[in-house]
């Protein structure tokens, strides 16, 4: 009997309105080893995780965030679908989870889960912030009102899982409900204050600090200006924090580019191994202290409660653009990257303003442009104080980013006012309490966004960078008698496949400053931004073997013109193109997925390559005519 | 709750004496209480009002206006949730003190 039981694992959805502590107790029950995938068909995200409740092997299914089985959204669509049981994988069981200061509001969506008629059990997260804020609830007697199982927790402490796991073990004997709940929603809320009326003995009060908090954060003239500090602070620390690990692993990388080439023996496959496999992947991962720590900042914003409260900040500039708080939320996340962010418009009911969002996502400056960034601003601006502790190079790279979120809501404003629009949506979200996330939470939620990102370093970059090895070095030319090492690697570069399309694109983009060399580059880099510095690496490691990249640009001449390659405007021009340019295979496929056509991801494209073209062409102009 | 219930009582008795009260949600001081009446909920995205709880005889306090004005947070049911001023004024309510109305 035991052991037909645990054969099959059980499947168990975890059910709950955002912010309800629904992905810490995911978390609690599943360790690490969450598998996020899409539900067939549509593109909401879909996390699983395998746990063991009391010896049962069982998979956690953690359905998207719903406030009710009414759905506006695509997320809670699929919520409805998969109790529903059309989506083939269902659970065969429930846990609803529920923040106990809300249980009033949360009541309301379990008396719909009830009428499902499927085994549920009610889990009440918060419950020390519930008693902190002075609330009071007779657990056994709302199991008796309700019918079903219900269990206190305080996920992020662990308090209550081991009972929790015990409860999960056997939803074969959980209890049913003898009455169902009505439907209809204004029965429903007097089913919901009748349950209520003999169970919440002490209702909680307004949590006292989350109010004190907000009455400096949300302050009329103190909260924008803690809004803006918050964002200015944010890309010092990413830039400044990061630099001793990003300078170790880039010594660690050129060092072991040095010692493949002293241990082998010289020739082609360790012309290939140190040039190409090292120096191209490792000029992606010197970024992944930056871009954890980018990763660490969001999600601690995200999770102290900050992020709803720059959305309310800012949700009336939104508005003027035709666009909500939420699609900020979205649109911050693609400061991370695009295909997150694009993935979380997925909350946005409206769907013109979700393929608005959509649109404009990628002028947001995602993480992999970071590492262009970084390798220009760091060759070329001077690490010089400007104001206090804030140097110039942070301040370049914020007046990018800057540049970058403002076109997008310029341009959101366009198309909300043109090609798509629409009546005003309604808005609504919630602001939860301030709450300190906990070490293991974040943790978790960075390596796997982290990992994320290297996980594409690994398959995506790897490949683009033996086949650009190949295109670099293939065909050979024998150099010119006589010529030295140097110009004999770059006679060798330019007559190869690669050089040769650089060539062939350099009168295209020669009025932006461009020379054949960034021309590979760029055209390496439509697979993913952060290409284009693996390429130059490659490129500079062909040309000279012994001086950093970042040495290498800075001292790259022209051998027609005798001036350096990188001079001001081309650098302007260069940081321009990437600040709006899609070049990124990731984002333009998740825009497909997301909008079901190649239609508006060759939209996007077409616009930002213009919009680039043009801004790019600009800044060049522009500088080099400041510059006399 | 320094809600004046008894006087709610009062009220309820007289029905056409409520409708007449009852104002906009969104004209509400920040700081002030109310009881919800009547939501207009004849689209989904009204309805969705409802299934968020603002629903009739909830108690409502408005917690703050957003430093440009809009939106609004309200606090109801053990939480804060914030709507523009478009979705409050879907809501009509009594206001526990008719001075905070502004």
């Amino acid at each position: 009997m035991t052991t037909a039981v645990a054969a099959v694992p059980l499947r168990l959805g975890l059910v709950g309105s955002p912010n309800s502590g629904k992905t810490t107790l995911f978390n609690a029950l599943t360790g690490l080893r969450a598998k996020v995938g899409n539900y067939p068909g549509v593109t909401v995200e879909r996390r699983e995780g395998s746990a063991n409740f009391d010896g049962r092997r069982s998979v956690v299914i953690d359905l998207p965030g719903s406030y009710s089985l009414s759905p506006i959204s695509p997320d809670e669509e699929v919520v409805v679908r998969v109790l529903d049981g059309e989506l083939n994988d269902a659970p065969e069981a429930l846990a609803v989870v529920a923040d106990a200061c809300t249980l009033e509001r949360s009541l309301l969506m379990l008396a719909q889960i009830l009428r499902r008629g499927m085994p549920t059990c009610l889990v009440l997260t918060m419950t020390d912030e519930f008693q902190a804020r002075g609330g009071s609830l007779d657990i056994p007697r709302l199991e008796r009102a309700l019918g079903i199982p219900v269990i206190g927790v305080v996920g992020h402490r662990g308090i209550g899982i081991a009972e929790l796991r015990r409860l999960l073990a056997k939803p074969e004997d959980w209890s049913r409900p003898h009455l169902l709940p009505p439907e209809e929603i204004h029965a429903r809320a007097g089913w919901v204050a009748s349950v209520l009326d003999h169970v919440l003995t002490r209702r909680p009060g307004a949590s006292l600090k989350s109010d004190a908090a907000d009455r400096i954060v949300l302050h009329p003239v103190i909260g924008p200006l803690l809004f803006a500090a918050v964002m200015v602070v944010f890309f010092q620390l990413i830039f400044a924090w990061a630099q001793p690990a990003m300078d170790f692993i880039d010594a660690g990388v050129a060092s072991l580019g040095n010692l493949v080439h002293s241990q082998l023996p010289a020739g082609l496959f360790t012309d290939f191994l140190a040039d190409g496999l090292i120096a191209g992947v490792g000029s992606v991962i010197i970024f992944v202290p930056q871009i954890a720590l980018l990763f660490t900042l969001l999600y601690l914003l995200q999770d102290i409660g900050y992020m709803a409260r720059a959305a309310f900040v800012i949700d009336r500039v939104m508005a003027g653009v035709g666009l909500e708080g939420r699609a900020f939320v979205s649109l911050l996340s693609s400061y991370a990257c695009a295909v997150p962010g694009i993935m979380a418009t997925r909350t946005i009911p409206s769907p013109r303003h979700r393929l608005v969002t959509i649109l404009v996502a990628p002028l947001m400056t995602c993480s992999a442009r970071l590492p262009v960034y970084a390798l220009l601003i760091g060759a070329f601006v001077p690490a010089v104080s400007v104001v206090g502790p804030f140097g110039l190079q942070g301040l370049v790279l914020l007046a990018l980013y800057a540049t970058g979120s403002l076109t997008a809501l310029l341009v959101a404003s366009v198309l909300t006012r043109t090609l798509l629009r629409e009546e005003a949506m309604p808005f609504y979200m919630e602001l939860p309490p301030y709450r300190m996330p906990t070490a293991k939470l974040l943790a978790s939620q960075v390596w796997r966004s982290t990992w994320a990102f290297l996980r594409r370093a690994g398959t995506i970059i790897l490949a683009v960078s033996i086949v650009l090895w190949c295109l670099l070095t293939f065909p050979r030319h024998p150099a010119p008698v006589g010529a030295s090492p140097a110009e004999a690697s770059r006679y060798a570069l330019e007559h190869s496949l690669a050089g040769r399309a650089g060539h062939a694109i350099e009168p295209l983009i020669e009025p932006l400053g461009f020379d054949w060399k960034i021309g590979i580059g760029l055209i390496a880099s439509l697979a993913a931004r952060e290409v284009i510095v693996a390429t130059l690496a490659q490129i500079y490691a062909a040309s000279d073997q012994d001086s950093s990249l970042r040495a290498a640009v800075q001292n790259d001449i022209d051998p027609r013109t005798g001036e350096k390659v990188f001079d001001a405007p081309t650098v302007a021009s260069l940081l321009i193109f990437f600040v709006f340019a899609l070049q990124c295979m990731s984002t333009l496929a998740i825009m497909r997925r997301e909008t079901n056509s190649w239609r508006w991801p060759a939209f996007a494209f077409g616009y930002l390559l213009v919009l680039a073209y043009t801004a790019s062409f600009g800044a060049h102009r522009i500088v080099a005519h400041l510059l006399g | 709750m320094a809600l004046p219930t008894e006087s709610l009582h009062t009220r309820s008795f007289t029905p056409t004496l409520v409708d007449d009260r009852a104002v906009s949600l969104c004209s509400l001081a920040p700081g002030s209480r109310a009881t919800v009446t009547d939501v207009d909920a004849s689209t989904p995205e009204g309805h969705r009002l409802l299934e968020l709880g603002f629903l009739p005889e909830t108690e409502i306090r408005v917690v703050r206006r957003a430093p440009l004005g809009d939106p609004i947070a309200f606090y109801l049911r053990g939480g804060q949730i914030c709507l523009r001023r478009s979705e409050a004024a879907r809501i009509r309510v009594l206001a526990a003190d008719p001075e905070s109305q502004i």
